[in-house]
């Protein structure tokens, strides 16, 4: 079975539409970064406590919200109503998030834990094991050291590849196939924004796998043209590279459908702890694929001419 | 061009056989009963199946997640001598420093911070620190590492004692320590147990005289200030209003100094007192005390009040007072519930008025342990804790215990009153004995609290993350129900879409996820959440591989080649393209790792073994099924 024929589709004459393409798709989500005034941080960056509890039977939000405006811990009373509360997963199971006080009670989790307890005695499993289902609690300090380790390894590991690829290729490769896995962070992180979703330190993993997937991906095409342009030299540089994303379609397609195909699934079915991963996996799969043949050949094509 | 391809096969028979061997464990592991695991456990042979099977994080397990990091001004406060407002003006200095910038070394702004105050070092450390401000900043810097491997080795002999099967617990660079407890249920006592790493102090109780003067005295400063009496009164308006809502008691609940100090009170003035008692008039004749309880010889606070309480004392015109009389108030760890006269449960936090200085620290104890009182002794068949002291030490306690018996000194961990016991007689040896406990646990933790003693600074949690059994749980059944999912569509795809050649890819597959489990599991590495999700990530590339293959393999048989140098020409080809792009995204797993903390690290460590492993799949074993196929003699077509 064959899904791709022998194809000769001139990729490299449509650039300007994948241009304009990627250009829209980031000029919104930029926009949106700075409506929101920069990506929306979870804890793990900002620092805060993040309480998620499993009640017995379905519970309002809103009631909820309304049971967290007079939190009393040691007497002091605390209103959380606008802390940002959502379902977690399921109609039963809620999720608050508070930032971080600058005088925190101690055991301030466990404390509005049993506060919640309370307030729905009725609705609540009588061991904690099974009301908690997690309290993560991250103090300024690391939230601040995890967001630096963050930068630091993503611009170290852009780092090492321009040097790897810039070693195997050439440097205008490397070029290319760091400005296709920059776009595919940006657009990844821009569709982020726009949805309003957050940034965790499991999400940083997730852009790094992007990174590596879409690298993966421009690599298989890159080696085509580095192959072909040894063995066709009458053709145009523009033809070498047209003919080796066709040469590479088929594998590109394949290894594109299974591998959406498993994160799809994962984003169905994986659960609400690796929902948001799998979400950013599934752009990064469509992005990455796209950007290998609209973003790294096409400027890898402008290098070329820009040189000659 | 045909090779013996019998070696090769004995290597992927080798590799497949230690897979399954070192994959034999979980498996088993798996399949017991939770009675069958208790029968291991009591038979002691549980810990060595532990260490062979495939760990699982906490994300999946359910279990707590905390880093501790030592408090570097107060250690660096605690080590000084003659300390005097310059000193403590550069400490705060740092303190500020710190807090605007957290990404700053300690040591380095507090180098700084001494030269712009103009700090003399020598002036506040002993020569044991060396004679030149470089030498001292030297020293206290090792005092720092000391301090944190002290911290060390008490956790896990803490968590060890805590009988958590399988603790974590590392040291992350210089200053923090980084605690996993997977599979544990009591998430407060273990914390508080970590918690309470810090400095352990006996400090005399103050006698109830002395404790009631200072009591009085608080009252009349509450009084003459509106603020705090306006404060006090709506306290005591809610406490009243709650009570009577909720439990339908609608007597006056507040307390006279004679009830304070029950009937055991010897103090005159207070006798007196206890004819009169109007409890309008104590409340307004005594503000601050109406908020507090008798419990006993003893003050307890209702949790209720606890935030009123704590916030009187801490005014600054009362902490004067305090310094005047040379004491403090400190509170127990935890409320307790106790039922009241009216048979109302209460929750109660005991407080105590000390000493402020502390007569002996928690350096000197040399060992603690709880055990049954044996015959002879006072405490016959209940639960005591025994201590050892240096010699120093016991010298101390022996001036201490001699000029106090009859009175009272509080066991003070992290600033918390863990008890308070009484002295009988004097203890010249440092040989002690603690008796009165509820129960064996109580004796335990006492004991564990006390060999903590001998940390200079306490710690912060800075980071801490729990994750509920049946979060952990959920998380584990639909991960791997989604693995299986996956992976099983993709087996469909591939055998439609390669048919023959598809299957190999599809043994190729199996066999890759078989060989990273049993790397993890060899490695003892644990398995998280996002390593499940490293692994679906391995799917994809050992797939992708194998695509790449595939489709030059067919790009060649297009071209008219024979199946065996179509099988050639493809692989050679493949290969470059293969190694280029693993390796490409083996350095971003090698940089995952690098910065990664628990969960990310996870994620690298299975993207790592996962790739490498997918490139020996794609490279050897698929290659040399192919060969074989292709070996075989007249084979004019493949299946592809």
């Amino acid at each position: 079975m064959r899904i791709i024929k022998d194809t000769n589709i001139q990729f490299m004459s449509q650039y300007k539409l994948g241009a304009f393409l990627s250009g829209a798709v980031i000029i919104l989500g930029i926009i949106s970064l700075i409506l929101a005034g920069g990506p929306l941080l979870s804890i793990d960056f900002k620092g805060g406590t993040l309480i998620a509890v499993h009640f017995e039977e379905p519970v309002d939000v809103n009631e909820f919200r309304s049971a967290m405006s007079n939190v009393n811990i040691e007497g002091q009373s605390f209103d959380f109503s606008k802390a940002e509360i959502k379902l977690f997963g399921s109609p039963q199971d809620i999720s608050v998030r508070i930032p971080h006080l600058d005088q925190e009670p101690e055991n301030f989790a466990q404390k509005i834990v049993s506060h919640l307890r309370n307030s729905f005695s009725s609705k609540v499993s009588d061991t904690d094991s099974d009301f908690i289902l997690s309290i993560e609690k991250v103090g300024p300090k690391i939230g601040a050291e995890l967001s630096n380790k963050a930068i630091l390894a993503i611009v170290s590991a852009l780092g090492l590849i321009l040097f790897y690829i810039s070693i195997r290729f050439e440097f205008n490769f490397a070029l290319g196939a760091i400005a296709a896995l920059t776009h595919d962070v940006f657009v990844t992180l821009g569709i982020f924004s726009i949805m309003g979703y957050e940034i965790s330190l499991p999400i940083i993993a997730a852009f790094l796998t992007i990174v590596g997937y879409s690298l993966n991906d421009t690599i298989v095409i890159f080696d085509r043209i580095r192959e072909n342009i040894k063995s066709l030299k009458r053709l145009s540089y523009t033809e070498v590279i047209d003919k080796s994303i066709n040469d590479s379609l088929s594998r590109t397609i394949v290894t594109s459908i299974t591998t959406f195909i498993v994160v799809l699934i994962l984003w169905l079915f994986g659960g609400e702890v690796i929902n948001l991963f799998a979400f950013a996996m599934m752009i990064g799969v469509i992005v990455g694929t796209y950007s290998s043949i609209f973003v790294a050949c096409p400027l890898v094509l402008r290098l070329h001419a820009r040189n000659k | 061009m045909s090779k013996n391809l019998t070696p090769r096969y004995i290597v992927i028979g080798l590799v497949l056989a230690w897979a399954l061997m070192t994959l034999w464990p979980s498996v088993k592991y798996q399949m017991l009963s939770p009675s069958d695991i208790e029968e291991m456990r009591e038979m002691g042979t549980l810990e060595s199946l532990e260490n062979d099977i495939i760990k699982q994080g906490l994300d999946l397990k359910g279990g707590i997640y905390i880093v501790l990091e030592v408090d570097l001004p107060t250690l660096v406060s605690t080590l000084a001598i003659n300390k005097d407002s310059k000193f403590e003006k550069t400490l705060s200095d740092v303190r500020k420093s710190l807090a605007e910038n957290t990404q700053q070394d300690f040591f380095t702004v507090f180098a700084n911070s001494v030269s712009t105050n103009g700090l003399r070092l020598p002036r506040y450390y002993d020569v044991d620190y060396g004679a030149k401000p470089d030498d001292i900043l030297a020293s206290l810097n090792e005092q720092a590492d000391d301090a944190i491997n002290r911290v060390l080795e008490i956790l896990q002999n803490r968590v060890d004692q805590f009988g958590v099967s399988e603790p974590t617990i590392q040291k992350q660079g210089n200053r923090r320590i980084i605690v996993e407890l997977a599979g544990i249920q009591d998430s407060d006592r273990a914390r508080s147990l970590l918690q309470s790493t810090a400095q352990l102090e006996f400090c005399l109780v103050k006698s109830p005289e002395v404790t009631n003067d200072i009591l009085s005295q608080i009252d009349n400063l509450v009084q003459d200030n509106e603020q705090l009496e306006s404060l006090v009164a709506t306290i005591n308006e809610d406490y009243e209003s709650a009570d009577s809502d909720e439990l339908g008691v609608s007597d006056d609940k507040t307390v006279s100094i004679s009830e304070l100090f029950g009937d055991d009170a010897e103090t005159s003035k207070d006798t007196s007192d206890t004819s009169v008692v109007v409890d309008q008039n104590i409340f307004q004749e005594r503000p601050f005390s109406s908020l507090l309880r008798a419990l006993g010889n003893d003050i307890a606070v209702p949790e209720k009040n606890l935030y009123a309480v704590k916030k009187i004392i801490n005014r600054q015109e009362i902490l004067d007072k305090l310094a005047l009389g040379n004491g403090q108030f400190l509170f127990a760890p935890s409320a307790e519930s106790f039922s009241t006269n009216d048979g109302i449960d209460e929750k109660l936090v005991n407080m105590y008025y000390l000493e402020k200085d502390a007569d002996l620290t928690g350096g000197v104890i040399e060992e603690a342990n709880a055990t049954i009182g044996g015959q002879g002794t006072s405490a016959v068949g209940q639960p005591i804790v025994l201590l050892d002291m240096n010699s120093e030490g016991a010298r101390t306690w022996s001036r201490i215990t001699g000029a106090n018996i009859g009175r009272r000194i509080a066991i003070v961990l992290d600033k918390k009153v863990h008890m308070a016991p009484s002295i009988r007689t004097k203890i010249s040896d440092g040989g002690t004995m603690i008796e009165g406990f509820a129960g064996m646990d109580e004796a335990k933790d006492i004991a564990i609290v006390l060999r903590a003693g001998a940390l200079p600074a306490p710690v912060n949690i800075i980071e801490e993350r729990i994750v509920g059994p049946s979060l952990g749980a959920d998380s584990v059944k639909r991960g791997t129900n989604s693995v299986l999912l996956g992976l099983g569509l993709i087996i469909v795809f591939m055998f439609i879409y390669y048919k023959l050649s598809g299957s190999i890819a599809n043994f190729a597959l199996i066999w890759n996820i078989l060989l990273v489990l049993s790397v993890l599991a060899s490695l003892g590495a644990t398995l998280t959440l996002p390593g499940i999700a490293a692994l679906i990530l391995t799917v994809g590339m050992s797939i992708d591989a194998n695509v790449i293959i595939f489709e030059r393999i067919r790009e060649e048989l297009r071209k008219g080649k024979s199946v065996r140098s179509a099988i050639d020409g493809g692989y050679n080809r493949a290969l470059t393209t293969i190694i280029d792009a693993n390796v490409t995204t083996l350095v971003a797993a090698l940089v995952l790792y690098q910065f990664g903390t628990g969960p990310i690290r996870g994620f690298a460590t299975v993207l790592f073994w996962g790739i490498i492993i997918s490139m020996f799949t794609a490279i050897f074993v698929t290659r040399t099924i192919f060969n074989s196929f292709a070996d075989r003699k007249g084979l004019k077509k493949l299946s592809i």
